[in-house]
Formats: C-alpha cells, structure tokens, sequence
C-alpha cells in the first residue's frame, strides 16, 4: 500500500527538468497495466479448466465432481451459434425484459415518492412505517402463489411480485439517505429563502438521488430473479414464448445442457445490460458525481 | 463544581435505569407509538374488511386475519398447519438450518476472500474479472445448472442460497478492506507493524462496518434465494410449505408460511446486526457521544 | 559517519531532493532540488501555501512515498537515495497525521501502547501500563479507556503524539496536526506539545500553514516556495525555551513574525494565482 503513484515514475538517472510527456490513450492505459493481463489470464484459465474438466470423462475417463456434469465452453459456443438464429430465443428476450421494466418501473413510480414521504414527513413515517417493515422481510417469491390466486391472469400476478421485490428496495434505500442528508444544506437553502417546495426539490430530491439510483440498481437485480423465478415457477405463462426463465428451465427438461449454459450467460448479458444502462442514466442525471 | 447553591445535589452521571426510564417516557408522550399503533391497526383492518368482513371479489380468495389467526393459534387447525402442529416446526427447522449451512459457508469463503482482495492489488487482479463476469448471472438463473451438478434436494438449494450470499461477503469486504483510510495503514507502518500486523490490527478491524452491512444484505440474499430454490425444487422447508399449500388448495397455512418466513428472516438479520454492535463496541459508543 | 549511539540525536540532512509524480502521463514536479539540514533535537517547522509539496518531504522522510533524485540521510545514514528510491518504514521517524489516525477500534490506551506491543520491545501488560502512565502526563488519564470516537479532537491528537512518543522516536513528524481546530484548543495543544519536547527533546518536523504557530514552537522556521518545492527563506527563532503563552505578546515575536511573514505572503499570492488545487 505504500507508493500508490503509477508504476511509470521517471527513473532517478533522468534530468530534474520533468518534460510534459502526451497523454495516454485510454487503450494504452489498459493494455500496458498489468492489472488488465491478470485478469484476463485468470478468465483464460478458468475457462481451460472448465473446458477440461467438462471434457474429462471423455478424455481421461475420470469424472470431475463438478465440472464433469457440465458442457464443455466449446460445446456451449456451438449451442450459442445455433440457438441466436432462432426467432424464439429473441422473443424470450423481449418477454422477460418486458416482464421486468413492468415491474421495475411501476415499483419506481410508486416507491420513490413514497419513501420520500416517508422520510420528509414525521408523522407518515409512524403511521406507515411499521406496516412496511413488517411486510418487508418476506422475501418476494413467498409472494407469488398469493399473487396467483388473487391477480386474474399469470401476467399480471408476475408483475406484481416483481414490483413488491423492486419497491420495497428502493423506499428502503431512499429513507435511509433522505434521513442522512447533511442538515446544513437545508439549513443553507432555507436561508437564502427556500419554500417547502423548493428545499424538496432543490436540495432532498437532489441529493436523494444517488440512493434511488442505488436502490434501483439493486432492485434490477432482484427484479430478474423474480421474474426468472416466476417464469421457471408458472410455467412461463401464456403466449409461445415465456422468457429467458422459462427457455432455461426448458432446455433442462429437455436435457439440452449446453443451452442451459447459453441462457444463463444470456440472462447474464441481460442483467448487465440493465445494470449498465442505469449506471448512465444516473450519470447523465448526476453530472455532479462525475468529479468522483 | 457550583458554587451557588450547596442545597442542589451534586450532579452525578445519570445511571443506566434513570436513562431507560427517561426514555420510555419520553417516547410515550410524543405521538410517535400511538400513530405506529394506529397504521398496524389501520392496515390489519383493511385487511380483514377486504378478505372477510365484505369478502370483495378476489379478495375472498385469500384468508383474512381472523381466519388465519384462529386456525395458527389452535389445537386442531382446520387447515392443517398450526404452532401446535410438528410438521411447522419441522419447516422452520429445514429452512433455518440450510439459510445457517449457507450463511455459515459464503462467510467463511467471502469474508477471507474479500479480505485478501482489498489488501492485495494482485489477489484482486487474479479474482475480480472472474467474480465480476459471474455476478450479473442472476441466482435464480443457475437453478437447473444446480440441480443438473448436485444431486438430491438439499445440496442444490444450499448451493444457490450460498453462491448469492457468497457474492454480497466477498464484494462488501472487499470495499470494506478499500475504504479504510491510508493514514491507519501509515500510521500502523510506522510504528513498526509487520505487514501480517497490518492485516490484524488495521484491515480487519477497519474492514468490519462494511462486513457487517454485507453480512445483512448476504443473509437477505440467502432468503430470498433459498425460498426460490425451495419452491423449485424441495422438500420441506417454508418456501416449499407455501407453495404446496397453494397446489393443495390450503390457503391458511400459505399465509402462515408468508408470516413465518418474515418472522425468521428479520429474526436472523437482526442477530447479525447485534453481533456486529457486539463486536463493533468502538462504533456504537462513538455514535452515541454524538447523539445518534 | 556514526553518531554516538547514545545521542537519539536523529539529525537529518536534506540533498537536493527532487520528486516527481506521474498522474495520468503528465509529469508534476512536486519538489525541485530542495535541500535542507535539520539538527537533531531541533523542532523544525516548515511553512508554505497549501499544495506546494511540504507534505511530499514529509512522505518521503517516513517512507510514504519514493523520491525521484537527491538524497536523504538520517543521523548519517542513508534512508533513500539513488539505487534506494524508497525509505523503509521503522519506529524511527512517527507521524502524527493531519485528520488523526488513532485507530478508531482501539482505546486511547491501546493505541499508545501498540507500537511497543507491536515492535516486541515490551510485554503487553507493562506495555499497556507505560501507556497509561504516559497518558496522565499529557492529561489524559481520565479517558485512556474510551474510544478515539468518544473524546474530543483535542485529547486525540495528543493520544495520538503520546502514541507516538512512548517509541522513544528519533523524528516526529507532524502534518498540520492542528490545522482543524479553533484557536483556544490550538493553544492548549501548543502548550502540551511544548511541554512534550521539553521532556524528550525530540527532533521535530513540523508542517504548517500558520506563520504564529510555526514561530511560537519552532527553532528554525523553514519558509517554503510554491510548487515546485525549493526552500525560499530561514529563520532562525532565537526566544529561549521552556516558552509560554506570554512569548506570543513580546516585541522579539512580533519583529520576528514580521520578518517572515512578507516571504509568506508572496508565495501564498503566487499559490492563489496558480489555482492550486490542495495536493492534501
């Protein structure tokens, strides 16, 4: 821990005078860090033992524990080459990322100004508070055959539990860094002669907004284990196609072990993509953070 | 010490039994409990006049409080599942046992891993790519892999609920390990620690808040996955009393389930958080100097 | 070139010390040819605007950072130079840093009693013991068992010079340590700490940006330029120790506060002009 300077340091034999040398490109910054080539020999690796060990009944004719039950990378490639072809594949995308915006959103929609009532308000908080954190521990999917009896179609049941998943994450985070914003900026707005409205606006939804992101982030990620749970669960509900949950559970009973394999890693792709496309939108929102 | 009036009694630290006291009275007068009260009320009320006073359409589908609670609370339920009954403690005992093997296990990985991550640039490099490229996967997604890899009921379902917990500990350690300061590691260099020194004295210690806080979310993590596992794919067990209760038609002993299950989780983050003040004395004591 | 093993002389002697750092392919030249000597048991205070590299000395001294050229040698050896870049971190040269950094998980007691536990030269009990004993002199019986967190910025920042003091240090080195406190808590930390140097007589290396300070404890004031690093001017305080408060009233404090405090001036203008972001 001690030089955290970069590893590029002049060497003591050179002239005092220190020259401005160019800025590096982004790219020469990644591929001479030795950080870069350790991880991706440690993916290289990992992938070499996988694709062994998946192999090695074959080869050696001893089973590996693990990962001799699995498919090999190479065979799970040729799946993935020959499964992207195929309209239904694509459907499920759209199925189950529909499944999780429904969800996603109505549960920002209604939780973001609910947990900032909660916070903003004293005696909301103690009226609604105590139902809310009662509820909260039973995890979403607990949810689910109470959501089938009571909600008339599949759908509809699904975007339920996703939107209970989602809400509960986000009021949580947002009370809890509603409540911890410094006093003194409102104390600084409410000088200057800010109303009610204007010290909501300007200064708690301001600085409330890296937890909603936050929480939104984490919501995403229990979003789609919801809806893959309740699309493995329900059958994967009405129409041809029941999502990546459902093509999953389906390639299992159908034995197709390398497809198991491609749609995880779709779901995987799936997942970050959220993740990342909430990370820019709280940076477009969020300019300020950007200096961090 | 006052020189002004001899009568008044010497000031003395107030004692622990003073403060309670002090306390308590203090936060019945205000309207804090009773409007906490009232929203428990409030909502039960609903509750109970949606699912059985007027029966609504598909409320009625669902049992209402009375129904529920007069079937958990008695000898003979007439839905089968009751505290008096074996099989619920049985359930409990099943899920209680899986959520502590799990736990117990992506802690004992997580939190070393974590902790040797955030000390070492090259731990992190070998092992960071690797974790990263496997956590969008969503728990949910490695359910048939799961059961394809382990056989029978239990080692799958303790598999995933340890995988998701195992990505909470290790990623929460690891930004715990990063936050400390640089200072406590200069200060504990120059005093002439040794580097296996500096581990002990600085980055656990120091790590420790974000361990806990990772600690809670994992157990949450836990439950959350382990229901679904159970749902899925087991036997016993309290996600897998929900929904059987569902495919069978007994809606009581669902809502049961439900209640349980948020019982015990909260019960179990609770414990962790307590552990964590416990051994987090430093912590506890410095926000109450300052009055939180 | 040893000095007698008995002298904790801790003597050191500055070369033309050059430091460079690299952020981002952008050479930034902290410290350009900076040379100075500081005699062993003399509290030497350095003054300079804010980022103009008093710090990076200091960094380079205890072995926080490595030096790009020059020198520096303690008590005639050689802690970095060329072929050794870097210093080795030893329970000789202690800092006391600017935000504190008592380890915010142990008592004030365990903290001071860590570096001899640590270092093996004293069992835990008696190590624990001398802490305590240490603490009182300083005024801080009394809260030797709580927590950093639980005592006032004041009483941590001498925990934290008694922390260093009970190694029998040849250096301390002092970051601004009281940059953050309000004057009347100032005063009574420079007291303790005179007090503290009465005792030990310790060499000191003292960065600060207050010119009053630097004069009221400091036998030599170092003047430093803005960045790059270079030494503009020194003052020699000549006031006779022990000193009090009241030396900070007399007509030899004003005249030599004066002298110094154009040289000050000037940089700290050249410094705000340059913008310069705190290199903190």
């Amino acid at each position: 821990m001690a030089d955290t300077i970069s590893t590029n340091e002049v060497p003591l034999a050179v002239q005092t005078r220190a020259p401005a040398m160019r800025r590096r490109s982004r790219l020469e910054k990644t591929l001479s860090s030795p950080s870069f080539w350790r991880g991706l020999s440690a993916l290289v690796v990992f992938a070499i033992v996988w694709e062994i060990g998946a192999r090695s009944k074959l080869w050696f004719g001893i089973e590996v524990p693990f990962f001799g039950k699995l498919p090999a990378p190479t065979e799970v490639l040729g799946a993935a080459v020959h499964v992207v072809d195929k309209p239904g594949y694509w459907a499920s995308w759209y199925q189950s990322i529909r499944r999780v915006l429904t969800g996603f959103i109505l549960a920002q929609i209604l939780g973001i100004p609910f947990g900032l009532a909660l916070a903003v308000n004293k005696y909301f908080r103690d009226f609604f508070f105590a139902p809310f954190e009662i509820l909260r521990p039973i995890p979403p999917l607990a949810w689910v055959p109470a959501a089938l009896i009571f909600w008339p179609t599949n759908e509809m049941s699904i975007a339920f539990v996703t939107f209970l998943g989602a809400f509960f994450t986000i009021v949580i985070n947002v009370l809890g860094d509603a409540r911890s914003i410094d006093v003194r900026y409102l104390r600084a707005a409410q000088s200057m002669g800010a109303s009610q409205w204007d010290l909501f606006s300007k200064v708690i939804l301001p600085g409330t907004m890296p937890s909603i992101f936050t929480g939104a982030a984490i919501g995403m990620g229990i979003t789609w284990n919801v809806v893959l749970a309740a699309e493995m669960i329900s059958g994967g509900g009405s129409g041809s196609s029941g999502g990546l949950g459902f093509f999953i559970w389906n390639s299992y009973m159908g034995g197709s072990l390398e497809q198991i394999i491609v749609g995880m890693i779709s779901i995987g792709i799936a997942g970050f993509l959220s993740s990342a496309a909430i990370r820019k939108l709280g940076e477009y929102v969020m300019p300020w953070r950007r200096l961090f | 010490m006052s020189a002004i009036a001899p009568s008044l009694a010497r000031p003395t630290a107030p004692t622990g039994l003073m403060m309670l006291r002090h306390r308590i009275i203090k936060t019945f007068s205000s309207s804090g409990p009773y409007l906490m009260l009232l929203g428990i009320f409030t909502w039960l009320f609903f509750y109970w006049l949606f699912c059985e006073a007027l029966s609504l359409p598909r409320f009625e589908k669902l049992p209402g409080p009375i129904t529920v609670l007069s079937d958990w609370l008695s000898r003979d339920p007439a839905q089968g599942m009751s505290i008096f009954v074996r099989e619920y403690y049985v359930h409990i005992f099943v899920s209680c046992r899986r959520i502590l093997i799990a736990f117990l296990l992506a802690t004992a990985v997580g939190v070393p891993l974590g902790l040797f991550m955030g000390w070492s640039k090259v731990v992190k490099d070998y092992t960071f790519p690797i974790l990263e490229t496997l956590r969008p996967i969503p728990i949910m997604a490695w359910v048939p892999l799961a059961i394809l890899m382990f056989s029978g009921y239990e080692t799958p379902v303790i598999f995933l609920a340890t995988l998701a917990s195992l990505f909470a500990t290790t990623l929460n350690t690891m930004l715990g390990v990063q936050s400390i300061d640089e200072s406590y590691f200069r200060a504990a260099g120059c005093l002439g620690s040794s580097r296996w020194e500096i581990f002990r004295h600085v980055v656990v210690p120091g790590a420790l808040p974000f361990i806990f806080t990772g600690l809670q979310i994992s157990m949450g993590v836990a439950w959350f996955s382990l229901v679904a596992a159970e749902m899925v794919s087991g036997d016993f067990g309290l996600g897998y009393l929900i929904l059987s209760s569902y495919v069978n038609s007994v809606t009581v002993p669902m809502v049961i389930g439900m209640l349980t299950l948020g019982f015990v989780g909260w019960f179990s983050s609770a414990l962790v958080r307590l552990l964590g003040d416990r051994l987090m004395q430093w912590r506890v004591r410095a926000l109450a100097t300052q009055g939180r | 070139m040893q000095n007698p093993p008995a002298a904790r002389s801790g003597a050191i002697s500055i070369r033309h010390l050059t430091k460079i750092y690299d952020p981002e392919g952008v050479n930034v030249m902290a410290v350009d040819d900076c040379s100075m000597e500081i005699g062993g048991g003399e509290v030497c205070m350095i003054v300079g605007p804010s980022g103009c590299g008093k710090t990076t000395l200091l960094n380079a001294i205890a072995g926080f950072h490595s030096i790009t050229g020059g020198e520096i040698l303690l008590d005639g050896e050689l802690l970095c130079g060329p072929g050794k870049p870097i210093a080795k971190q030893a329970a000789d040269r202690i800092v006391v840093f600017q935000n504190g950094a008592l380890f915010p998980w142990m008592t004030l007691a365990d903290n001071v009693a860590y570096g001899p536990i640590v270092q093996r030269r004293m069992p835990k009990k008696q190590a624990l013991e001398r802490a305590r004993v240490m603490l009182a002199e300083a005024g801080l019986g009394s809260v030797a068992e709580k927590f950093p967190g639980e005592v006032s910025s004041g009483m941590a920042r001498r925990a934290e010079i008694v922390r260093a003091l009970i190694n029998d240090p040849k250096v301390l080195l002092l970051d601004e340590p009281y940059r953050a406190m309000d004057a009347l808590t100032k005063s009574i930390m420079h007291e303790s700490l005179l007090e503290m140097y009465d005792r030990t007589k310790v060499t000191m290396y003292f960065i600060t940006h207050d010119l009053e300070e630097a004069i009221f404890l400091g036998d030599r004031v170092y003047v430093m330029t803005t960045r790059p690093c270079r030494v503009k001017k020194v003052l020699h305080v000549n006031l006779p120790r022990p000193r009090d408060y009241h030396v900070l009233s007399s007509e030899q404090f004003r005249l030599l506060v004066e002298e110094t405090s154009e040289a000050v001036h000037e940089e700290a203008i050249k410094a705000f002009r340059a913008g310069e972001r705190e290199l903190a």
